[in-house]
């Protein structure tokens, strides 16, 4: 009844529309939605996610179809989500939700991340020339195609990218990706960072 | 007794009572005792005999002192083990020995922790033993208290941690007090928790119980450990001892299984010879000397090490610690696990889709290795065994003791061409564990500034609160996502005491105020970060720290649900088509909220909260803090996300 209380809310979100500012809109049906359903459960209040339960979902969702698909029809462990539960109209209505989450600060910019070592690897700019493409993939591939493209999330492995890619296809995919990898470029992602982060997979 | 005659005198009375029934019953049979009872009675007592057996002669007039109990001879046998606690809730059955122990033996070696409840004894006792290094004693009532201390029995079985288990019971029916004393006793007490439990026994006399105590812990001690329990007869500590004591035999300690030098030197060829050696750890490391030797093994090797966290068996900041890299495994060509005991659980899943499905995560071919002390242990009605897998090679013996032979076997098999690959190896896995840390801090830092507080959020406040100190994180990490191993640089084998073993909620608290007290005697700042779930099945723990002066941090993940069970109901409903919202009934708690911080402090422990802004969370761990520092337990109630 809950669920369906909140379908009737007449909330009709065609468009996908991002919030400004420093959060979200704090009471928004998709947010409330996003909780009842329980997808906060696994992905937290705000799709962050976590390495025990569910995936990161924000910010930067998936692309549209692909949030729907991996709802109706999931891979994984996840369970599905039907129109019976969750009809389209509140589907998009979480996905807005999602999507008015904006990128908060980065590990470099929180002192308590930024402190955080690397063991006796050494710092990555002492390794090789690839620590800003390294840096690049952790903060938008990492929770997809798992530290390092090991695999582990929703997208494949990325170990072994150059026997199937060169380095001028990986820069083309990384802007022109095929569904569900989000496109980052350019709203996200600098000719620079793409270069960056082309050469970073093509080390793995 | 009195005398020796006075009891010869009642003991032969009450046998012939006994061989009269039993002739009675058949009719012309020969009674089985008819060579030591008293003359044969047949029909009913006399008014005598029953005046007597309801006003039996007194073992000792009323008056005159008891000397030389029975119990004080059992508290030497037990100092003999070296213990230094021994924890209870009250009992009338052990009263003897309790008496014993706090006066006839100083309350020392072992000294008396009082608690509130038998499980917390239990789960105490295997929190300490993780963090001592050496075991802990628990008393226990008869039926009532051994079966409020069997969960904890069973988690400490489970993770194969030894406990020495005291129980009181009165074997002489005609020597109960009437009442509860008969309510609360049984004919076999051990049979209760016999399933999770290495040894028990009944001992009979003085000698019978310095035998079993010794033999008790010795078996205990062998790994595959686990809890070992003797009964202590209330007749047995009441009555005065006779003659002179029996001697108390030195003890030595029990060394454990070693892997044979043929299967150690073949184990090592085919480590050398293997292209992606990998090392699964579960819980191997019971020293600091075990975790240092796994180090060492896999430096010689270049192995990837995947930690299962049942110990703290490699340091998170050592580039060789790949336990969150899932390709480690998927292109492993040899694989040794040691002390896991979920063999299956490296190699393959099993997942959790409406039709269970198997799916392996190794690759054709790929060899594994077993050592582990679990093919010691026997079987039983419990499954905590875990899924089957057959191993190449599979080696009964204690992991921890057999790596110094294998890392010797391992130096001498490396040729100088192995070893002149191993800088290569480094560097893949410097760079495989530098993409991973960078990954982790960006996950971090979603969500940073939001409410409910994000649990890595948390746990870098406390980190940053600890960092530079002597700290041991005396709780599990399963439902943190492992940000601790994520983030923190742990790289001391005190700095992580591993999990339950057998998953039952209710360990939590009472292993962090165990292995609390085991650090108070060095001086470390225990932390414990506990779920509201875990925290609601013993809260009683408090009380002990407020009242042994057991510093301890306790923070509690307050997420208001037994998360873990929300999340399944919701998943079930979701398959059915059906409200997922249903499934908050039932494994929620915020209805209403509790107040942790009121109930800390019910029990006079310093507490601050609910914390729900995260800008506030790190002034009041640091408030916590200089409490705990200062020698009290203190408590933190942080409301945060689910996981």
């Amino acid at each position: 009844m809950r669920i369906m209380g909140l379908s009737a809310l007449g909330v009709l979100i065609t468009a996908i529309v991002a919030f400004s500012g420093a959060a979200p809109a704090a009471d928004s049906p998709g947010k409330t939605l996003f909780s009842v359903n329980g997808c906060t459960q696994c992905h937290g209040t705000l799709g962050q996610g976590n390495k025990s339960a569910g995936v990161r979902l924000a910010p930067h969702p998936l692309p549209y179809a692909a949030f729907v698909s991996q709802l109706r029809k999931p891979r994984g462990e996840m369970p599905p989500y039907s129109a019976h539960l969750v009809s389209d109209r509140d589907v998009a209505a979480m996905y807005a939700y999602l999507e008015s989450i904006h990128d908060g600060k980065t590990a470099a910019q929180i002192p308590l991340l930024a402190a955080v070592g690397f063991g006796n690897a050494g710092k990555p700019s002492a390794l090789d020339g690839l620590a800003a493409g390294r840096t690049i993939f952790a903060q938008n591939c990492a929770s997809c195609h798992g530290a390092a493209g090991v695999g582990g999330g929703l997208g494949p492995a990325l170990t072994g990218e150059r026997t199937r890619k060169n380095l001028a296809a990986t820069v083309a995919f990384i802007k022109h990706p095929v569904a569900p990898m989000p496109a980052l470029f350019p709203s996200k992602l600098s000719e620079r960072d793409v270069a960056d982060l082309a050469a970073y997979v093509q080390s793995l | 007794m009195k005398n020796d005659a006075e009891g010869v005198k009642r003991r032969s009375f009450l046998a012939g009572i006994a061989t009269a029934a039993s002739a009675a019953a058949t009719a012309g049979a020969k009674p089985a005792h008819a060579a030591v009872a008293a003359p044969l009675k047949r029909g009913p007592l006399s008014p005598r005999e029953i005046a007597l057996e309801m006003d039996p002669v007194p073992a000792v007039t009323e008056g005159e002192h008891v000397t030389r109990a029975g119990s004080d001879y059992m508290v030497d046998v037990f100092k003999s083990l070296g213990m230094t606690y021994i924890a209870s809730m009250p009992g009338s059955t052990f009263r003897g020995i309790q008496e014993s122990f706090v006066n006839y033996g100083g309350n020392t070696k072992p000294e008396w922790i009082t608690v509130l409840h038998e499980e917390i004894s239990g789960a105490m006792a295997h929190g300490y033993a993780k963090a001592a290094g050496k075991p802990m004693a628990i008393i226990v009532h008869n039926t009532v208290g051994l079966q409020h201390a069997s969960m904890a029995l069973y988690n400490a079985w489970a993770d194969r941690v030894p406990i020495f288990v005291l129980v009181g019971n009165v074997a002489d029916a005609s020597t109960r007090r009437p009442g509860a004393e008969w309510n609360h006793s049984a004919i076999d007490i051990a049979e209760l928790v016999r399933g999770y439990i290495k040894y028990d026994d009944s001992p009979a006399s003085l000698v019978h119980f310095r035998e079993s105590v010794q033999r008790a812990y010795s078996i205990m001690m062998t790994p595959p450990m686990g809890a070992s329990m003797i009964v202590v007869d209330g007749d047995l500590a009441e009555t005065p001892m006779r003659g002179p004591a029996p001697a108390i035999p030195v003890r030595h300690e029990v060394r454990a299984p070693v892997a044979d030098p043929q299967t150690i030197t073949t184990l090592a060829t085919m480590l050398v010879n293997a292209s992606d050696p990998v090392l699964v750890s579960g819980r191997h490391a019971r020293t600091p000397q075990g975790m240092a030797n796994l180090v060492r093994l896999a430096e010689l090797l270049q192995a990837p090490t995947i930690d299962q966290l049942g110990r703290m068996n490699f340091p998170t900041d050592h580039y060789l610690n790949q336990s969150y890299n899932p390709a480690v495994i998927r292109s492993a060509d040899v694989i040794v696990n040691l002390e896991n005991d979920n063999l299956f659980g490296v190699v393959g899943d099993v997942l959790d889709h409406v039709e269970r499905s198997t799916r392996m995560k190794i690759k054709t071919g790929t060899k594994v290795v077993d050592i582990n002390s679990e093919l010691l242990a026997g079987g039983g009605n419990y499954q905590d065994k875990q899924r089957y897998f057959s191993p190449d090679l599979s080696i009964a013996a204690d992991a921890e003791a057999t790596l110094p032979q294998l890392i010797a076997a391992v130096e001498s098999a490396l040729t100088s061409e192995r070893r002149a690959q191993n800088t290569a190896r480094a560097e893949k896995w410097r760079s495989a564990f530098t993409a991973r840390r960078l990954a982790d801090k960006e996950d971090a830092a979603v969500g940073w500034e939001g409410t409910p507080i994000s649990v890595p959020r948390m746990c870098m406040e406390i980190w940053n609160a600890i960092a530079h100190e002597d700290w041991s994180l005396v709780s599990m990490t399963t439902f943190l996502s492992a940000w601790p191993q994520r983030l923190w640089d742990m790289n001391q084998h005190h700095q992580y005491i591993g999990h339950a073993g057998g998953a039952g909620v209710g360990y939590q608290l009472g292993a962090a105020v165990g292995a609390a007290l085991a650090n108070k005697e060095r001086g470390r700042l225990s932390v414990n970060i506990v779920g509201d779930g875990e925290f609601n099945c013993m809260p009683g723990a408090l009380w002990t720290l407020a009242h042994h002066r057991i510093p301890l941090l306790t923070i509690i993940h307050n997420n208001r649900a037994w998360h873990q069970e929300l999340m399944h109901v919701t998943r079930v409903a979701d398959r059915r088509d059906r409200n997922p919202a249903g499934a908050s009934i039932g494994t929620t708690m915020d209805d209403p909220a509790i107040d942790y911080a009121k109930v800390s402090q019910g029990f006079g422990v310093y507490a601050e909260g609910p914390i729900t802004d995260p800008s506030r969370l790190a002034a009041a761990i640091a408030r916590a803090v200089k409490v705990v520092k200062a020698g009290q337990p203190a408590l933190l109630d942080v409301l945060t996300q689910g996981r």
